[in-house]
């Protein structure tokens, strides 16, 4: 079941790359890579949640340098990791709150003039990583890896 | 009293970490190999077979999407621009990935003879400027950068405006009385780079929100999603 889950993650974590690369060529940008690492937080232990991490953090690096941008990116699933520890609310409550805190966080630290201003696009960059956040819920939910 | 074994599996994930960290510092190309295996190609990607269609079918889809490589080749090729003793041609690597931002990451650096401030031109079009080198590689802020402000000129009378940059990059801060119109070239007039490269060209024009400047909206012949080639200055 622990390889099954793994491989599972694998899979999901390769396809929002997928997704996410797909829908950047058309000029528009859903964190669906974030939004998947926020949800292993719930589901997976630090170690292989830190993998997960750094696998999305190289995919997603767009320069030879490890950008305060970047950071930030790899910060927020491990800060959504200890969240869960402590609070250790409903994974089914705590990882939307965890997906919406996690993308302004990112947005305020990146490019904090850029997004009071363009809120319609922070919104359906929400709504994308929600939507695929709930797909991850079900997948785990069914197949009772939690 | 025993000592608490360490499961196998965090061994293998301790292992897993060490290698993708040695990867993010030295090796980040392999990042961007992974990224170019997942993003579809430039310009639309192959045709997929179905599981129930024929062979005659699936040779046929095949032969498509071949044709529809060289197409895309033909094109990367078409916008390969010839290099001037004072330019530099260089392919984008990769992208910003998120919203917000517009940067590039071309395949030439301070090895090269690129310096941060040099213009980048795509089709003889202004694109962004080098924002940081490395010795490799440089990172281009192009004009769709929400951070970018450049001063440029508008129409033939050469309007002064500030160019605002985002996903829909507008000129701002031009006088009230200038007269601008629909069909205007706006180029470059901002220091370090080359005077009067153009960037767009003016499609409408309006009233600021505080109503004392005009200001232009843009459009541009080119998706900078799909450019993969680009001119630098030395």
């Amino acid at each position: 079941m622990l390889r099954l889950r793994s491989i599972l993650a694998i899979l999901i974590l390769l396809l929002a790359c997928a997704l996410q690369f797909w829908f950047a060529s058309a000029g528009t940008f859903i964190n669906f890579i974030l939004a998947t690492l926020i949800v292993f937080a719930f589901y997976f232990d630090i170690w292989e949640l830190l993998v997960f991490v750094l696998f999305g953090v190289l995919v997603i690096n767009w320069q030879p340098v490890v950008s305060t941008d970047i950071f930030i990116f790899g910060i927020i699933p491990i800060a959504a990791y200890a969240f869960h520890k402590v609070f250790s609310w409903s994974v089914w409550a705590a990882a939307p709150v965890a997906i919406v805190c996690g993308f302004i966080v990112l947005y305020l630290a990146t490019a904090p003039a850029a997004f009071f201003d363009n809120w319609e696009l922070l919104l359906f960059d929400l709504l994308g990583g929600l939507v695929f956040g709930g797909f991850i819920f079900l997948v785990f939910d069914r197949l009772k890896l939690s | 009293m025993g000592r608490k074994r360490i499961p196998n599996n965090h061994w293998a994930a301790a292992a897993l970490i060490v290698i993708l960290a040695l990867l993010i510092f030295f090796a980040p190309s392999y990042g961007w190999t992974i990224r170019a295996w997942l993003s579809p190609m430039p310009g639309g990607g192959a045709a997929g077979a179905g599981a129930s269609q024929t062979d005659d079918q699936n040779l046929t889809e095949e032969n498509d999407a071949l044709k529809a490589q060289l197409a895309t080749f033909a094109v990367v090729a078409s916008e390969l621009p010839t290099s001037t003793p004072d330019t530099v041609r260089a392919m984008v690597y990769s992208r910003y990935p998120m919203n917000f931002r517009n940067e590039l990451l071309v395949n030439v650096g301070s090895n090269d003879g690129i310096a941060p401030g040099a213009a980048v031109t795509f089709q003889g079009m202004l694109l962004g400027q080098v924002e940081t080198v490395f010795s490799d590689t440089a990172l281009v802020q192009t004009i769709f950068d929400n951070a970018l402000k450049m001063p440029v000129r508008v129409g033939s009378a050469g309007a002064d405006g500030l160019l605002q940059g985002g996903s829909d990059p507008i000129v701002g801060s031009i006088a009230s009385n200038a007269a601008i119109e629909p069909g205007d070239v706006v180029y470059s007039a901002a220091p370090g780079i080359p005077y009067a490269l153009p960037i767009a060209q003016v499609v409408a024009t309006g009233t600021s929100g505080d109503s004392f400047f005009q200001q232009a909206t843009l459009n541009f012949p080119y998706d900078v999603n799909n450019v993969e080639t680009v001119l630098i200055t030395k």
